[in-house]
């Protein structure tokens, strides 16, 4: 999964998560450019900004929901997709899938298990980069430049460091 | 990097991959990939995590690096059911590795790792119980067809998979049979994938191996 695909699965999440909890959380649409890796300001803003309220009402001693979303509610993918658990009735995680024998249904589309592309093409393992805290509940969607990628995924394919 | 710790495994990395999601396992995950494998696959999606110029490049990780490194995706790991897969090249390579990483990211994470089994059972034995699932690539089960393909024998292969049917949730295993452009027929597949049912194992995965130019 790549792109606008991504970038709306991880916000579908972050959503969730804070609906869980009852943070206040604003959906707006995000302008970044080109493919998503889901990194970009604004997102890592959001998943910043949960952390905090999360953290705060822990500190307050009030129970925080977390865990119980499931990827494949939020991406639309098939149950039967032998690389994620299905969804249960409530959307939430059921127990783990027990297929019969199955042809993958992502590994000759679009997302391929255990892929990471060559070594001029990647970013370093040191490269994962925190964004500033942003103040106040939502920053603005900002714009950013456009990120090359590889048109697909693949199970266990990854870059490698220069 | 920095200076390493000698009482701690390091982990060759050369590549981190945020943000997978229902890819590499369930949920979000960060596919983490480490240099080497004993196989040379024709079609291996990752080469260069067995040509010897990838080492230079790699940065030596010892588990607390890798945490500091990872843990910024936390909360996705905590609510999707996600977090690390160990890929490559050949994970279980780095066993020691993966089992200090287990002590210190602790036990929310979903540890997966990728793997063709084609390891001494040692380093499978000492990660049976630090791993919450397995997603192998058995290749073809068909002896001189596993040769022809990885040049290794299937033999270890076989045993590995055995002692994980034996000691590991079968819901939790996926292995996966690909379909090898010249070297493995619909009926190699099937005939694997029936020694794969008969040893226990329920979700096993037929798919065709993308042939990539490079």
């Amino acid at each position: 999964m790549r792109g606008k695909e991504k970038c709306k699965a991880l916000k579908e999440i972050r959503r969730q998560i804070a609906e869980k909890n009852d943070i206040p959380f604003i959906v707006s649409e995000c302008r970044h450019k080109g493919d998503c890796r889901g990194t970009c300001p604004k997102c890592e803003s959001e998943l910043r900004y949960l952390e905090r309220e999360l953290e705060i009402r822990q500190g307050l001693g009030k129970a925080v929901a977390i865990a119980g979303i499931s990827v494949g509610v939020c991406t639309g993918l098939s149950a039967c997709a032998p690389t994620d658990y299905p969804s249960g009735s409530d959307g939430y995680m059921s127990e783990p899938l027990v297929p019969e024998t199955t042809t993958s249904q992502l590994s000759g589309a679009v997302e391929l298990a255990g892929d990471l592309p060559a070594p001029e093409e990647t970013e370093t393992p040191d490269t994962i980069v925190i964004p500033d805290e942003v103040e106040g509940i939502m920053v603005e969607p900002t714009e950013t430049e456009s990120e090359e990628e590889p048109d697909w995924m693949i199970m266990g394919d990854i870059d490698i460091a220069e | 990097m920095c200076a390493l710790d000698n009482s701690s495994p390091t982990l060759p990395v050369f590549g981190i991959d945020r943000h997978r999601l229902a890819t590499d396992g369930a949920g979000v995950t960060t596919l983490v990939g480490a240099y080497g494998c004993p196989l040379q696959c024709r079609y291996c999606l990752n080469p260069h995590a067995w040509n010897p110029e990838t080492l230079k490049k790699c940065t030596f990780m010892t588990p607390e690096m890798l945490y500091e490194q990872v843990k910024i995706d936390a909360l996705y790991f905590l609510a999707t059911r996600g977090g690390i897969t160990f890929g490559g090249g050949e994970s279980l390579l780095h066993a020691d590795f993966i089992r200090a990483f287990r002590q210190v990211c602790g036990p929310d994470w979903t540890l997966t790792a990728e793997t063709s089994l084609n390891v001494p059972q040692s380093s499978l034995q000492k990660v049976l119980d630090v791993l919450d699932a397995f997603i192998v690539d058995i290749k073809d089960l068909n002896p001189s067809i596993y040769k022809a393909y990885t040049g290794k024998t299937v033999d270890t292969v076989v045993e590995n998979l055995r002692l994980l049917a034996e000691s590991f949730p079968p819901e939790r295993v996926i292995v996966r049979v690909p379909s090898i452009p010249g070297h493995n027929t619909e009926e190699d597949i099937s005939s694997s994938v029936t020694i794969l049912k008969d040893m226990g194992f329920t979700q096993i995965d037929t798919f065709p191996y993308i042939v990539r130019k490079r």
